[in-house]
Parts: C-alpha cells; sequence; structure tokens
C-alpha cells in the first residue's frame, strides 16, 4: 500500500472507532441516567467518587502530612485546625484518613483487576470448550474456594509476610474462582444463544466468538460482582492491616488506624471511631453503587407492549 | 419448459441422522434415567435443486429445525451424507468448511436472539466480511454495508443501531442482510416469518422472493406455516418426529397430501374463506416425545386411519405416487387417494 | 330489555411511556349480544389485548381509563369497586384465557390445587370436612375429563411442567367454564401452540361454548383462526376500531382499506409466482400517532379530510360498520 492509501485507511479506521465510542457513550449515558434517577445511586456515586478523589489528590486535600507528629497536641479534640483532631502522636486524623483513601482505593481496585483479569477468561474458556479442560479448571476454582477466605488470607498473609504487593495477590488468589465460576455459567447459558450459532455459520473461530461475542455477553453480573467485591476489599485491607498482616506503620491505612485507636478506645475514642465511620460509609458507598449498576444493567423496566 | 440441464443438484441429503445424548455421565447413570437418545433427525433424504424454493414442515419437535442446522454443519450430524455441488460436507477438513460457509447461510428463527445484542447492525452484517477478510479497506466495508442494508429496504443510518430498537420484521431483515454479505448461493431461512404480523410477514416474503431473482439464490425454508409454505415452495416435505412422511412438488401435495398426517395437517389449517368449511381431521392425543418415538410407524399412536398391528410392529415402505411424490405409509395408495 | 351482554362505549385508554403518554385505546365501542362470538383481530401495537383487559380492569400499572364505559348486563364496571369486580365479575362472569400456556399456571402447585382454588373461591365452599375437600377433586377431574384429558384423576397430581402447551390451555379452558361465565375473553389462545393442537382446542371452544351459551371476545392476530370461529369480526388498527361486520362479509367484502390490504397480505395457494400485497410504512409508535385518520398515511385512498379528523365509526349496511371518509355516511 502506498503512504497516501494507507493514511485514507487509517482514517476510516479512525472514524469506525470514534463512531463506535459515541455509540458507547450513549449506552453509557443511559447507565449514568438511572444511576442519577435512583437515590441509591446517587449516594453511592458520590461516596465512591469522594473517596477517589480523596485517593487521588491526597498531598493537595490533606492539610497536614499524615506522618507529621505534634507531640504537644496529641489527643485533641476536633478544632478548627485539626478537624478531626489528632492521634496518639498528634497526627491529624483527617490528613491520615484522606490517605488512608490510597490504601483501600489500591488494594481493592487491583485485588478486584486481577481477579476479574485471571477468573473472567478462565471461566469463559473453560465453560466454551467444555470436556476435560472445563473439567480441571472448575477443580481448581472448587479446591480453592473450599477453604474458608479467612483462613487462607491469615495464612497466606502470614507466611508471606505484609506488604501491598502480598495483600493484593493474596485477596486476588482467594476471590478470582468466583469471577471464573460466574464467567462459567454465564458463558455456559449464552453458549446456547442462537447468536453464537449465527457467528459460527458465518465462519467465526473460537477466538473471535469468545471475545467478540461471549465476553461483552456475560459481562453485566461480573461487573455488578466485582462492585460488591470492592467493598469487601477493603474491608480486607483494613482487617489484615488492623492484625499487623498487612500495611505496616507509619502508612496511613484505616486498618492501622483503627488498631492504634483501639489501643486507645478509652481515653481517645475519636481515634478510632473516625476510621470506623468512614470505613463502613466506604463500603456502604460501593455496595450501593454496586447494586444500582445491577439495576442499570438489567432493563427491568419495560415498555408498554399489545 | 426450459430444457432440464444435467446439472448436479446444488444439495443432496442422504441417510441424515443426528441424535443428541442426554445423561451421559456417571450421576445419571446412578441416580437418573441413564442415557437417552433424543432421535431428532431419523434417517433424511432430499433432494434440492438449483434456483428452487424446498420447504419443510411439521410440528415442535418434528426435527426440521434440526435437519436445517444439521445440513450446515451447525450441529454436528450423527450419520449420513450431505451432497453440496456433489461434494460430501462430512468429509470436510475445517478449511474447507470455512469455504463452504460462504456458499450457504442460514437465517435464524428469533431475530433477538440471533443478533448479538451488543453489536450494531453494521457491525453485525460486517463481521462476515471481516472473518473471511473479504474487503480490505475499512471504507470498503462501510460501503457494503450500506449497499446491504439498501437491499433488504432498511436505511443506511440503521447501521449505527442496536438490535433492540428494530421492530421484529427489521430485525428479520437485518439477519437476511448479514446472510447475504457473503454472496452465498444456498440459504436455509428457518421459521421466518412466524411470530410477524401479517403485513410484515408478506414484505418479508417479497423481499425474499425479490432477492432470489436478484441473486439466484436457492431456498430451503422451514416453518408450520402452511399457507406461506402453499404459496411459495416448488417442492414441500412434511416430517414428523424426525422422520419425512411425505415428499413430493408443491402443487401435488398442496391439492392433495396422501399421508394421514399431511392430509391431518392441512385440514387443520384455519382457512380464510368462511362457509368452505373444510373437514377437520382432528388428531387424538399429544405428540409422543423423541426419545421414546413409538416402534414401527411414528405416527401410529395417532393416526386416525391406522391398519392395525402391523402399524406398531413395522416400519412403513415408501411408496412412489409418481412425480416425485413419495410417501411412507403401510396402507396402499389406492386407499389413501380415497379420502 | 338488554339484549346487549357487553356494551364498551368511547372507552379511552393511555399507556404512560418513557416516551411520553400515548393512546392504546382511542374512542373504541363495541358490543357483544348474548350467546355470539365477537372476533377482534389486528395487528400488534393495535390494542385487541388492551381492550381485553380493560374490560377485566387487569390493565398494567402504566396504564390507565381515561375515558369511557364498560356496561356489562347493564352495570358499568368501571364504576364497580375492586373487591365486587374480584368477587363477582372476574372468574366468574367474564373469564379469560391467555395466550401463553407455560407461563399461565403456577408452576409450585398442583393442577389439583389449581382448579379447586377457582372453584371454591366462586362457589364460596370452605374445605371443613375431608368430604368436601373429596368432593372438589371429584369436580375438578370432572372438568379435565370434560375438555378431553385422559386419565384425568391421575393428571391432577402433576404439576404444569409436566403438561404440553395444548394441555394446559385446555386446563384453562376448563377453569373458565368452570364457574359458568357469561363471558369469555380468549386473547390468542392457540397463536403459541401447533396447528392441529390449535384445531382440537378450537373445536373444544366451540363445543363448550355451544353446551354453556357463553360469549365470547376472541382477540387474534391469526385472520383464518377468526374467520373459523366468529359470527362477527371487529378490525381494530393502532388504538381504533375501523370495521366491524358479519364474518362471511367482511372477508368476502372488506370495507375499510386497511381490512382490504391485510386480505391481500395472506399468502394463498392461488397467488403463488406472484408478489404480496404489501402495505407501505409503518404501525405507528403508541407515542407517534398520526392526526386525523390514523391511517392516512399508508391508505392508497387518502384525502385530504382524512388527515384532519378521525372518521367515525358508522353503519353502512345492515350490521356493518366502517370508519372512514370513503363513505359517504361520514362526511
Amino acid at each position: 500500500m502506498t503512504q497516501e492509501k494507507v493514511l485514507i485507511e487509517l482514517t476510516h479506521r479512525w472514524d469506525s472507532c470514534k463512531r463506535k465510542s459515541h455509540l458507547r457513550i450513549k449506552k453509557f449515558a443511559q447507565i449514568i441516567r438511572v444511576i442519577r434517577r435512583e437515590p441509591r445511586g446517587l449516594i453511592g456515586a458520590s461516596i465512591i467518587g469522594i473517596i477517589l478523589i480523596c485517593a487521588l489528590f491526597s498531598p493537595w486535600i490533606a492539610p497536614f502530612d499524615p506522618n507529621e507528629q505534634d507531640i504537644a497536641n496529641r489527643f485533641s479534640v476536633p478544632s478548627s485546625e485539626h478537624l478531626l483532631g489528632t492521634d496518639y502522636v498528634g497526627r491529624d486524623i483527617l490528613s491520615r484518613l484522606i490517605y488512608g483513601a490510597r490504601a483501600a482505593a489500591i488494594v481493592s481496585i487491583c485485588s478486584v483487576g486481577i481477579a476479574v483479569l485471571v477468573g473472567v477468561p478462565l471461566g469463559a474458556i473453560a465453560a466454551y470448550n467444555g470436556g476435560a479442560v472445563d473439567y480441571i479448571v472448575i477443580l481448581i476454582f472448587d479446591v480453592i474456594r473450599s477453604f474458608p477466605s479467612v483462613i487462607v488470607i491469615l495464612v497466606l498473609a502470614a507466611i508471606f509476610g505484609p506488604s501491598l504487593l502480598n495483600i493484593i495477590l493474596i485477596l486476588a488468589f482467594t476471590s478470582f474462582p468466583a469471577y471464573g465460576r460466574v464467567a462459567r455459567a454465564q458463558t455456559l447459558s449464552v453458549k446456547e444463544e442462537e447468536c453464537i450459532m449465527a457467528a459460527k455459520s458465518l465462519g467465526a473461530t473460537t477466538g473471535r466468538i469468545l471475545l467478540s461475542h461471549i465476553t461483552p455477553n456475560i459481562l453485566s453480573p461480573i461487573i455488578v460482582l466485582a462492585g460488591m467485591d470492592l467493598a469487601v476489599m477493603i474491608m480486607w485491607e483494613s482487617a489484615l492491616s488492623f492484625l499487623g498482616l498487612g500495611l505496616q506503620p507509619p502508612t496511613a491505612s484505616w486498618g492501622i488506624m483503627l488498631k492504634q485507636g483501639y489501643t486507645y478506645i478509652e481515653t481517645a475514642p475519636l481515634m478510632i471511631i473516625w476510621p470506623a465511620i468512614v470505613l463502613i460509609t466506604t463500603m456502604l458507598g460501593c455496595s450501593l453503587f454496586a447494586e444500582t449498576l445491577r439495576v442499570a444493567l438489567n432493563p427491568r423496566e419495560r415498555e408498554p407492549d399489545e | 419448459m426450459n430444457k432440464k440441464r444435467d446439472r448436479v443438484p446444488l444439495v443432496q441429503v442422504q441417510g441424515l441422522k443426528t441424535y443428541f445424548y442426554k445423561g451421559k455421565g456417571i450421576l445419571s447413570k446412578v441416580f437418573g434415567k441413564g442415557l437417552r437418545i433424543v432421535h431428532a433427525v431419523d434417517d433424511v433424504s432430499f433432494t434440492i435443486e438449483e434456483g428452487k424454493n424446498f420447504s419443510l414442515v411439521g410440528e415442535t419437535g418434528c426435527g426440521k429445525s434440526t435437519v436445517g442446522r444439521s445440513i450446515l454443519r451447525l450441529v454436528e450430524p450423527t450419520e449420513g451424507k450431505i451432497l453440496f455441488e456433489g461434494q460430501n460436507l462430512m468429509g470436510f477438513s475445517k478449511s474447507e468448511m470455512q469455504k463452504f460457509r460462504r456458499k450457504a447461510q442460514i437465517v435464524l428463527q428469533d431475530p433477538r436472539s440471533s443478533l448479538n445484542p451488543r453489536m450494531t447492525a453494521g457491525e453485525l452484517i460486517a463481521e462476515p466480511l471481516r472473518i473471511h477478510r473479504m474487503k480490505k479497506y475499512e471504507d470498503e466495508i462501510q460501503d457494503e454495508v450500506a449497499r446491504l442494508l439498501e437491499t433488504v429496504r432498511l436505511s443506511g443510518d440503521d447501521a449505527d443501531k442496536y438490535p433492540h430498537e428494530f421492530s421484529g420484521g427489521q430485525a428479520r431483515r437485518i439477519g437476511i442482510a448479514r446472510a447475504l454479505v457473503l454472496r452465498p448461493q444456498f440459504i436455509v431461512a428457518d421459521e421466518l416469518t412466524s411470530g410477524l404480523d401479517v403485513s410484515i410477514s408478506a414484505a418479508i416474503l417479497d423481499l425474499m422472493q425479490d432477492l432470489q431473482d436478484e441473486f439466484k439464490l436457492t431456498y430451503m425454508w422451514i416453518s408450520h406455516d402452511l399457507h406461506m409454505v402453499k404459496y411459495i415452495s416448488d417442492s414441500i416435505a412434511i416430517m414428523y418426529l424426525g422422520k419425512i412422511v411425505e415428499i413430493g412438488r408443491a402443487q401435488d401435495i398442496s391439492v392433495g397430501p396422501m399421508h394421514p398426517y399431511s392430509q391431518a395437517l392441512f385440514s387443520a389449517i384455519p382457512s380464510v374463506k368462511p362457509g368452505q368449511e373444510t373437514r377437520k381431521i382432528i388428531l387424538e392425543g399429544e405428540v409422543p416425545s423423541p426419545i421414546h418415538p413409538p416402534s414401527g410407524c411414528r405416527f401410529n399412536t395417532r393416526c386416525p386411519r391406522k391398519l392395525g398391528a402391523i402399524c406398531e410392529t413395522d416400519e412403513p415402505p415408501w411408496q412412489d405416487a409418481g412425480d416425485g411424490h413419495h410417501l411412507s405409509c403401510h396402507i396402499p395408495l389406492e386407499t389413501l387417494r380415497k379420502v | 330489555m338488554n339484549e346487549r351482554l357487553l356494551r364498551v362505549s368511547d372507552l379511552t385508554v393511555e399507556y404512560s411511556t418513557r416516551m411520553g403518554i400515548g393512546l392504546a385505546l382511542d374512542n373504541v365501542s363495541l358490543d357483544i349480544s348474548e350467546g355470539e362470538v365477537l372476533g377482534l383481530v389486528g395487528e400488534s401495537g393495535c390494542g385487541k389485548t388492551t381492550l381485553g383487559l380493560s374490560i377485566m380492569k387487569l390493565l398494567p400499572r402504566f396504564g390507565k381509563i381515561v375515558q369511557g364505559e364498560i356496561l356489562f348486563k347493564g352495570r358499568n364496571l368501571l364504576d364497580l369497586p375492586e373487591r365486587i369486580m374480584n368477587r363477582e365479575i372476574r372468574g366468574r362472569e367474564i373469564a379469560m384465557i391467555i395466550q401463553d400456556p407455560m407461563h399461565a399456571l403456577n408452576p409450585v402447585f398442583t393442577i389439583r390445587t389449581q382448579i379447586t382454588d377457582v372453584l371454591r373461591f366462586h362457589k364460596d365452599r370452605r374445605l371443613d370436612s375431608h368430604g368436601e375437600g373429596i368432593q372438589l377433586r371429584n369436580e375438578a377431574a370432572k372438568m379435565l375429563e370434560e375438555v378431553g384429558i385422559a386419565d384425568p384423576a391421575e393428571r391432577l397430581t402433576d404439576y404444569p411442567f409436566q403438561f404440553s402447551g395444548g394441555m394446559i390451555q385446555r386446563v384453562m379452558v376448563a377453569m373458565a367454564f368452570s364457574c359458568n361465565p357469561s363471558l369469555l375473553i380468549a386473547d390468542e389462545p392457540t397463536t403459541a401452540l401447533d396447528v392441529t393442537i390449535e384445531a382440537q382446542i378450537l373445536e373444544l371452544l366451540k363445543s363448550l361454548v355451544k353446551r354453556y351459551g357463553a360469549s365470547v371476545l376472541y382477540i387474534s392476530h391469526d385472520l383464518g383462526v377468526i374467520s373459523e370461529i366468529s359470527d362477527r369480526v371487529a378490525v381494530m388498527y393502532a388504538g381504533n376500531i375501523v370495521e366491524v361486520a358479519d364474518t362471511t362479509l367482511l372477508f368476502e367484502n372488506p370495507a375499510h382499506p386497511y381490512t382490504e390490504a391485510l386480505l391481500r397480505c395472506l399468502p394463498g395457494a392461488e397467488a403463488r409466482g406472484k408478489r404480496l400485497g404489501t402495505i407501505p410504512g409503518r404501525v405507528p409508535d403508541l407515542t407517534e400517532r398520526p392526526n386525523g385518520c390514523k391511517f392516512h398515511p399508508r391508505c392508497p385512498y387518502v384525502r385530504e379530510i382524512c388527515k384532519e379528523k378521525p372518521p367515525k365509526l358508522l353503519e353502512i349496511a345492515s350490521g356493518h360498520s366502517v370508519a372512514c371518509f370513503g363513505y359517504k355516511k361520514n362526511e
């Protein structure tokens, strides 16, 4: 192809891409409309939004350095300077909460992300191919799922030691079978649909079918599951940090704040109350948002038909 | 009449059998009913000449849809020969099948499920071109899509719409457009007009006939709408529980179906001409399950003209009524002719 | 003496959709006499199911009757409170059979329970004694036998999934006739069934209608079925009734352009080789109905007046009414 032809070809492809993305935006707009309509959606989205902003822009939002100690002012009650008070070494609680959002966000998003990227293709391929592959993959899923996740997480965390990467990998490891299972169940039902047979009749290969036809149709429940899982992962991060198996001090993490506040619960209860409230609110926000997504992705409203 | 050309018929099906196996696992054998074989298609043979309309009719569960899918190997046949332009599909390799796919297409019954709901009409129609790399340049592909939309009497703007935004009739047209993209010679139309309103159904039928004239297509119609079948077919085959019970030219069968099941079927269709009360043959009972088809003649449990024990024990023989009209029944032809 | 069993006058029903409010029924009037089978025919979106549901006052949440009267044996059903409607009318005076047999019955109860439920409710029976239960069971078995189900006593203990579509429709017919209704509304009962089973069910309906002397509002889009079972036919288009006539008259001499066009669309054996007559354009959306006569954008005989005001349903010959400006009476 001459240079000119290449350019023309690229322009046409770009046009197609643009058209496709316009259509995708239209679809998203519809979902966003549902979210805005339901009060749950608004609340959930706002909470998640705030947390994400805190996570991304912590250095600019937090009034104080989270590690800056001010022993003279420790255990102070909320004041105009320290809006939520200070902890046992005088660090500003609000700033630590804002920075803590980072840990929560990173751990939850990464672990869910890895779980999805590993579990979904495994489940889909297993279901589509059937036979021995399916059998082995299910075996793997079931073996992992048969252990109570609490025990597995704690044991693995104890073995591999606390670090951000480790937590992410451990959490992803214990949760990917759930996505695999969902992906497999969805694929099994989508696989029998006529549009797949139509694709086969056109000569589509297995890979193309899996990628272009099956995947988009199985994503809805996976997205909802991921949304709910985010809340769970945030909780896990905090739990592990609380037990000393996760992030280590002096990192600002809600779990660590809970642990440190726990020691002083009788004298300075605010130290534990604030992170507890933030944790609960964040998890609630994620759940609400996931629930709204579920409603938005399932066209529940129907046009009146004859 | 044109000179009869000595060509190989486009499609020849011989002894097609497609069985589905349910309950293969160990648990089924121990706790369940064990291995059950669904005799969906049980020894079916027919021929389709180029440029003609062949219809396969029957009621739910007779296996007609399975026949349509089997001859394109969308469902793997258990046994039999499927000759397309003289070559046996059953022996084709993967790449030969890929090439065959361009010559024979299917339009599936339910447009809601046969069109991927996450793809636009344009993407759906363009996909075969991309799979077979038939057009190299993007603008050519878009032009082709626009051209096909126009051919099926939709507008070019519809390319960006998703299937759920179309009505039933329009969605079916998209299915037809998609089948036409590769310029096939042979199209299987599976229940193309079922569930559609009368006027839309008529429009689709007209479209299909126009396309047939323009692109020299051969059609296999699968339907339970006997009015439509009588109108459009050149030859008709009637199926019951996996077997063809009667086959022949449309004019012969429409006017005088001879097999007891065909007679009941054709008499049962409600006629729009009141006063012309055809004596209805009402069949007793329900269609038996294809897992345990009755022995002997499959229709014997409901046949109003059952001869006797022979119908329960022996498979009925093929009888030739002339001019390509065949049926399988124990009752001799002369008796059958006297309705 | 009120001859008319059912008289619907100027019924207007609105549906609220995401795209706005649409008129599912627009000033619809029709009547049914005692012992008569009225066929209601039209394509999807014409409002025939809505009409059936309105008579039973079973419109979905987004539907509302905004105007009109439904006189049943002299009483206006629209004035009746829900309690009375449920106790006296639904299932007792007016019964309904719906289209989809697979979803008509509750899958977790046996057939016996569902039939005796109906009997108990409408015949004011209580299961006080064991004897009462046995009696009800026998009645249910008798009903199944009446509709042609083999081994009725054993079938009573089956669940709906063990019945085929045709058999479930028989059960529905049995339940519908169990309390000897005056009016039966049949909404496409045979559309989902095979041709031979459809023939069976139609025969059954015809014989039961004769035996019980019930009137029937038979709703369908299948012109063949309508012509077989109806005494009179009403044709609907986009929320209006456009033509009413005796069955034979309608099919031999259709007056409304829509009816005419519809009949030409049917593939008959004589039309082999010729193209079918199609109707240009599309049925208008619920919320985008044209002004004047709703059919005018697709009508081959359209005139100026058709675009301005809607035609009234007027009698042009004995027993034959049309809503069209093409007929002198309508100017």
